[in-house]
């Protein structure tokens, strides 16, 4: 089989950017997956021993890639990874075998960063063309995964965030009766989710939140089905929804600010602000409210930022103020009869000067 | 009537944390100012990264693509305007469109939008020599975006409203600032900013000096200093050097101060552009009508009668006095608080 790499990442000089990428991976698919991880907003526990894995179709490739936290930092924040490999969609049936043993062995299989050797002075480049030619070990057959395999067109399958979780996943990998690979996030909340759903359908996810290994109607979300034998875990919570506490829910985070006080200084324009109300039960009284209270302006008029229609006010008196401002050499020069003579007949030669 | 919003800047200048927290205050309401995102999960997935940095005391986690939402603005309830709001990773300004998708997505949207927020961190502004501090915000690139599409004149037969844009700087990380900075309304701040942002500066100074064709008050800019965290709730972790921003540290629950009126400004401003356009509209109608004879006039109307044309100004009047309140409801509470680019 043959597969390219790809590692995106940043540095302190650039943002999220393909250091190596497949060579047909265009601009636009780049971009796409920037877009789908921006929904991880929280990569503090995905390390790289034990990362976010994810397989689906983009373009021209199939992708299994790994995300995790790079433990570097830009001003302050986690810098995420994401990089794993690229095989054509020609090569479905091979990627499909060849599959498990990848995410067993994704510390090394998919660790592109290994090979750079200071991300900082890193180049842009495109991926070299690598062979894959392991085999992938027989496993014994679970189960759960011919269930999977019938239902797998209504139900997606999800799985627990952890070892465990990652086990089944193998096991689905490693069974020979997919031909194809099975799309999968592992590691992922429900807005990726909808992103990766953009591209393909996605088969079998595991959310931070969940706690046993089910099946959910891909519908309704709703489960349709467990697998037995296997008990609750207690998820990784998502931060986010874990630390919100019932008292924070049940006070407003912020105290609500006062609306300014009506300030009743625009009596005349009552007939205007009825014009705006899109309730029309509202009494006119109250759209009288539309306006903030009138404050003092500025104490420096100078500093005052304008609206548009203010500056343009402004800047069209003071052209005219200059207009109309007479001509300081001319309001100067002596006006005695010998020099207004002089001047008469000197405008009589002279063209005609237009203001 | 629906206004495009992009929100840009460079690399670490603060535009995630600016957004998170202007959406938390926004949907709540502030000042009376409230924002309704059309799709309700919007504000949820919002809310989750700024949930974590508040309890969690995390920075969130960089941008790493283009996220656009569409909102409701609202004044007590009141229907103020749609905008779209577009935020962008910082190294979109940094790659040639040839090389980013993202890169060629800023561009487009930049040519689109209304106004642009331009985020940039003000203790780099501050603590760094300028030639570094416009490197490290990014201005040279904001400039030449903004030249490259919007600072041009338009073109002929085009009226040209259409070519302005309304700037607003926003002065990110302020409560970190050294007190020299925050001394007089942050006055030494404003006065780097400019240097630091001087294309954009020195395009609004020579515009008001009238040296170009274009109108200068259709480029409306000003800035403002802002705290997503609020003075004394974070402290710096590194001084930085080279690349590498100061980072800070999270010490107190986030308080956030001021964050709300350059977006108030950039709206309010455009929606004067828009009674500008009306205005100007009543204002050729009735030049012509003034001016003109009957047959010249009959001409120009092409069918339509000076009734016909008549009711046209009046109904362009009306939709213009029923936009006044709103426009002076946002103006008035926005444009106090922010300081102009040009003094």
């Amino acid at each position: 089989m043959h597969y390219e790499q790809f590692l995106f990442t940043r540095n302190q000089r650039q943002d999220f950017t393909a250091f190596v990428r497949p060579t047909s991976l265009t601009n636009k698919q780049v971009s796409a997956i920037g877009g789908i991880f921006n929904y991880v907003t929280d990569i503090s526990r995905l390390t790289a021993q034990f990362p976010s894995l994810y397989c689906f179709p983009l373009g021209d490739y199939l992708l299994l890639l790994r995300h995790y936290n790079s433990g570097r930092q830009h001003a302050g924040r986690a810098i995420g990874v994401i990089e794993g490999i690229a095989v054509s969609q020609s090569d479905a049936t091979a990627f499909a075998s060849a599959l498990s043993t990848f995410v067993a062995d994704q510390t090394t299989l998919l660790n592109v960063s290994a090979s750079i050797d200071d991300i900082e002075s890193q180049p842009n480049q495109p991926s070299h063309d690598l062979e894959w030619r392991g085999s992938t070990p027989r496993k014994p057959t679970e189960a759960f995964v011919a269930e999977f395999l019938d239902r797998r067109d209504q139900d997606r399958l999800l799985l627990p965030f952890s070892k465990k979780g990652r086990s089944l996943l193998l096991n689905i990998l490693a069974d020979r009766r997919f031909t194809l690979a099975p799309f999968f996030a592992f590691g992922t909340n429900g807005d990726v989710l909808a992103q990766l759903e953009q591209h393909a359908k996605i088969d079998v996810a595991a959310f931070f939140t969940t706690d046993r290994p089910a099946f959910h109607s891909r519908a309704t979300n709703r489960q349709t089905g467990v697998i037995a034998g296997y008990e609750p875990e207690a998820p990784t919570p998502d931060p986010s929804m874990s630390l919100r506490n019932q008292q924070i829910d049940e006070m407003s985070l912020r105290a609500r600010p006062q609306s300014p006080v009506t300030s009743g200084d625009e009596v005349d324009e009552a007939d205007s602000l009825s014009g705006m109300s899109l309730r029309q039960m509202r009494p006119p009284q109250h759209l009288r409210a539309v306006e903030p209270a009138a404050e003092p302006e500025d104490d420096q008029p100078e500093a005052r930022v304008l609206t548009m229609r203010q500056m343009r006010d402004r800047i069209r008196a003071e052209e005219a103020a200059l207009e109309n401002q007479p001509d300081e050499a001319e309001a100067s020069r002596p006006r005695d009869p010998i020099h207004w003579l002089i001047d008469a007949i000197a405008s009589l030669f002279s063209p005609r000067q237009s203001k | 009537m629906s206004l495009k919003v992009t929100l840009f800047g460079g690399t670490g200048q603060g535009k995630t944390t600016y957004t998170l927290g202007l959406l938390y205050l926004m949907v709540e309401g502030i000042d009376g100012f409230r924002i309704e995102d059309e799709d309700v999960d919007t504000t949820t997935k919002y809310m989750k990264p700024w949930s974590d940095f508040v309890m969690v005391k995390q920075w969130p986690a960089p941008t790493m693509g283009r996220r656009e939402d569409r909102f409701k603005l609202y004044f007590q309830d009141q229907f103020i305007t749609d905008f779209l709001w577009v935020d962008y990773q910082g190294g979109a300004i940094n790659q040639p469109t040839d090389e980013s998708d993202a890169a060629a997505q800023l561009h487009a949207d930049i040519q689109e939008s209304n106004a642009v927020i331009v985020v940039a961190d003000a203790y780099t502004i501050a603590t760094r020599p300028l030639i570094e501090a416009r490197m490290l915000t990014s201005a040279p690139l904001i400039f030449h975006l903004l030249n490259s599409y919007k600072f041009k004149p338009a073109e002929e037969g085009e009226e040209g409203l259409n070519n302005g844009i309304s700037i607003a700087i926003v002065l990110t990380k302020a409560d970190a600032l050294p007190d020299e900075y925050k001394a007089n309304d942050y006055e030494k701040l404003y006065a780097k900013a400019r240097q630091v942002f001087h294309g954009i500066h020195d395009f609004v100074r020579e515009e008001r000096a009238k040296v170009s064709s274009l109108r200068p008050w259709l480029y409306p800019s000003a800035m403002l200093a802002v705290s997503i965290v609020g003075e004394g709730n974070a402290a710096v972790a590194t001084e930085g050097e080279g690349y590498d921003l100061a980072s800070f540290r999270l010490i107190g629950s986030p308080e956030p101060e001021n964050i709300q009126y350059p977006f108030l400004y950039a709206i309010g401003n455009e929606l004067d552009r828009n009674a500008l356009t009306l205005e100007e509209e009543i204002g050729d109608l009735e030049q012509r009508l003034s001016r003109l004879d009957s047959n010249v006039l009959s001409r120009i109307l092409r069918g339509r009668t000076i009734k016909q044309l008549q009711e046209e100004r009046k109904e362009t009047a009306a939709r213009l006095k029923e936009m006044e309140p709103k426009i002076r409801t946002v103006t008035k509470t926005a444009n106090k608080k922010m300081r102009p680019l040009l003094v």
